[in-house]
């Protein structure tokens, strides 16, 4: 068996979106990177390590998914860069698997033929031989081989075929370079090679630059070259020669490499008969799904659907954790001494983390339905049928997929706007991505609602739920159509998107990615909520007030929190709010889930009983000086709305930092979103009210 | 428990709090996300 420690073979995974690299990258070494039906979900390299057939040692590198090596955005150049050997640090990949989608060879082979003139070997992985099975196409795998002339491994890689034929094509002692490549044209080789010899660089990743900086529009040229005016001089130089033979120095090497896959792929895929229409399944069930109608009843219908079965099958795991969190309390309460170590252990630490811990089966359904319409292919659908908003407020079409990623959290969603080549319109989608409803908020919609509607049925339910994330994808659009049209002007790009074939969810996979889920929920309220809720303990319980014997609700009115919630009570007031209200607000722009806490924590203390009550019914009974409710229903909508727009996440605001490089940005953000939600929680309860109400 | 004994534990609480979310906060500089995801920039 070889060293472990010593690395035999460092290969890169690449190919156009959707096709399954991420899968493979997984299968192969074992991890749980993110995988989905729809493009643009790896947008970074993604470094792992397998052993080969004989036990040899071997590094994989996933890419991030791109059309061509002329880049468009960052995460294409990161492909780029890596395979070129641009990136300090990572050595040029010694192979690289070439992912294809057999149903769609036609356009990912065009990807191939640049991997081709990389000098560098290649092995074919031929992803989903089984959708091309259904869809009529027969591939003959060694006419293929031979025209590719490098190894092609047939795969259905969500059920691991071909696995361990791909390992066994990756362990062989040597691999070659392929000599197959699409022919150029005689001028621009001849213009290829002289370039080449000025360039000084990797010695295999000579020519291809040298191609590459051929092939370049011209701004994109002068970024590339920045600092070496001789070179582009020359590069100049060479173009205005081929002009002048007639050729264009852009199209011409797309032109040969498209007749030469035209070429492959006349000897290689055959049709067997579609139906008498000419359409696959696919298409049958998009004529219902991407209908100007009936794609949108159906989209509200399996959003309505999603809510109803949060509320009804998280029902009972959601009473047993309540259940053993106040049983724990009482335990833990008839356990210790009188005093602030017992306050503190049974309101800060159990009231604290349990009334957030209590919420995690609504969202890890929300994470298993997400992940089934993710994986079905179905997402992509729904952007579809978006696109007529997306468009008429200048949003790009690629936003979506950030979009998207930010109803589970806005981090992942900020990330994924890599994929945005123009500024403008990647910043307009980095500024409105915490406005769709990260999972964070459903602990605050959850709460209000069962205070809203306790006798409704789910259904109702439901609904408030689904408006809520409706309202938030609706606040999106307008803004963003707002800032398109004053701070990030740019023109509104076409929505150029890809329907990948609906693929039945591997369910396997979709219960990792929630017990992942789960185990990073739990981390985060044991270490970032379990330490919020102790400092906000301390901050609702000092200074205690001099008088002998105080109060419970005097030791909270004395408090710092108790102070800064009456400080802010003038600015919340038109809102609805009281100032332990205000407690809550302030401290939930560490954590949206914070409210819960906070709001379990100051109803604990002003009740002191040893029963530890449940959340609801302490809310619930809460009344104002005057006698009334305080959670009334027109309250309890305002303080929904008022969370569906703030900016109340700090990690969001490290990335947004991070991603604009600018603390610029991320104040905007946080202030337009506060402006934003005072105005939409002030309309709602004021215009509620005038309404008559409550 | 003797009182100082639970005034101790009880400032050790919350300074331990204060000072592991100062150090995150630090450490998060790169920008990893509540979510767990996202890592170094392999863009810079």
């Amino acid at each position: 068996m070889a060293d472990p420690a010593q690395i035999f073979r460092r290969i890169a995974i690449a190919g156009n979106p959707n096709t399954g690299k991420s899968t493979i990258f997984n299968l192969l070494t074992g991890m749980r990177q993110k995988v989905g039906n729809y493009p643009g979900v790896t947008v970074e390299k993604k470094t792992g390590r397998f052993f080969g057939s004989h036990g040899e040692a071997m590094e994989l590198l996933d890419l991030p998914g791109s059309y061509s090596l002329q880049v468009r955005s960052p995460d294409e150049a990161v492909s780029r860069d890596v395979l070129l050997g641009r990136v300090p640090g990572t050595p040029r990949p010694d192979a690289i698997i070439a992912v294809l989608d057999a149903s769609n060879l036609e356009r990912h082979l065009y990807l191939v033929a640049q991997f081709l003139e990389l000098d560098i070997p290649v092995i074919v992985a031929l992803n989903m031989v089984d959708v091309a099975e259904k869809r009529g196409l027969t591939i003959d795998l060694l006419a293929l081989k031979n025209s590719l002339g490098v190894p092609v491994i047939p795969m259905v890689a969500s059920r691991g075929q071909g696995l361990i034929e791909l390992k066994q094509a990756l362990s062989r002692a040597t691999l070659h370079v392929s000599e197959c490549k699409a022919q150029l044209p005689i001028v621009l080789e001849r213009e290829v090679a002289a370039l080449s010899r000025t360039l000084k660089c990797h010695a295999g990743s000579v020519r291809p630059e040298a191609m590459l900086l051929l092939s370049l529009e011209d701004e994109r040229l002068a970024a590339e070259v920045n600092g070496n005016p001789t070179l582009l001089a020359e590069v100049h130089a060479a173009r205005e020669r081929l002009r002048l033979s007639g050729l264009d120095p852009i199209a011409a090497p797309v032109d040969a490499r498209y007749a030469w896959v035209s070429e492959v792929c006349a000897s290689v895929v055959h049709r067997r008969g579609e139906d008498s229409h000419g359409l696959t399944f696919s298409d049958h069930v998009d004529q219902i799904l991407t209908h100007k109608l009936w794609g949108w009843l159906a989209f509200v219908a399996m959003m309505a659907l999603m809510f109803v079965c949060i509320f009804i099958v998280a029902q009972a795991p959601m009473d047993w954790i309540r259940d053993g969190m106040q049983a724990l309390a009482k335990w833990a309460g008839a356990h210790m001494p009188d005093g602030d170590l017992r306050s503190l252990v049974v309101d800060g630490v159990i009231g604290g983390v349990g009334n957030v811990v209590v919420f995690l089966p609504q969202i890890l359904i929300l994470f298993f339905f997400l992940g089934l319409l993710e994986d079905s292919g179905y997402m992509a659908r729904a952007a579809f049928i978006m696109d007529r908003m997306m468009s008429r407020v200048g949003l790009h079409g690629k936003s979506f997929v950030p979009l998207l990623s930010s109803f589970a959290c806005a981090i992942p969603g900020i990330m994924a706007t890599r994929t945005i080549e123009n500024r403008n319109d990647r910043f307009v989608t980095i500024l409105v991505a915490p406005l769709m409803s990260c999972s964070a908020r459903l602990p605050v919609y959850a709460i209000m609602i069962a205070l809203l509607m306790p006798a409704y049925g789910v259904w109702s339910k439901a609904g408030v739920m689904l408006s809520m994330y409706l309202l938030g994808i609706l606040a999106a659009f307008v803004m963003a159509g707002l800032l398109k049209k004053t701070l990030l002007r740019s023109e509104t790009p076409m929505l150029l998107l890809e329907l990948p074939p609906y693929r039945a969810p591997v369910v396997r996979g979709i219960v990792q990615r929630m017990w992942e889920r789960a185990v990073v929920f739990i981390r985060r309220a044991g270490t970032v909520i379990l330490a919020l809720s102790i400092i906000l303990w301390a901050l609702l319980h000092y200074p205690k007030p001099a008088t002998p014997e105080p109060t419970q609700s005097e030791v909270l009115a004395h408090s710092i929190g108790g102070r800064m919630g009456h400080a802010i009570e003038p600015v919340i007031a038109p809102l609805g709010y009281d100032w332990k209200i205000g407690i809550g607000l302030v401290a939930s722009f560490a954590a949206r889930e914070v409210f819960v806490s906070t709001m379990g924590q100051i109803y604990n203390i002003e009740d002191a009983k040893e029963d530890n009550e449940d959340l609801r019914t302490q809310m619930r009974d809460e009344r104002r000086a005057d006698g009334t409710p305080v959670f009334t229903p027109l309250v309890c909508l305002s303080i929904m709305v008022f969370y569906v727009l703030a900016m109340q996440c700090i990690s969001t605001v490290a990335i947004v930092r991070r991603e604009t490089n600018s603390w610029r940005w991320p104040l905007f953000q946080i202030a337009y979103m506060t402006v934003l939600a005072w105005v939409g929680a002030f309309v709602v309860y004021q215009g509620g009210k005038l309404l008559g109400f409550q | 428990m003797n009182e100082t004994v639970q005034q101790i534990l009880v400032v050790a609480a919350v300074l331990g709090a204060v000072v592991y979310l100062t150090l995150r906060a630090r450490s998060k500089k790169s920008g990893k996300g509540s979510c767990g995801c996202g890592k170094k920039d392999p863009l810079k």
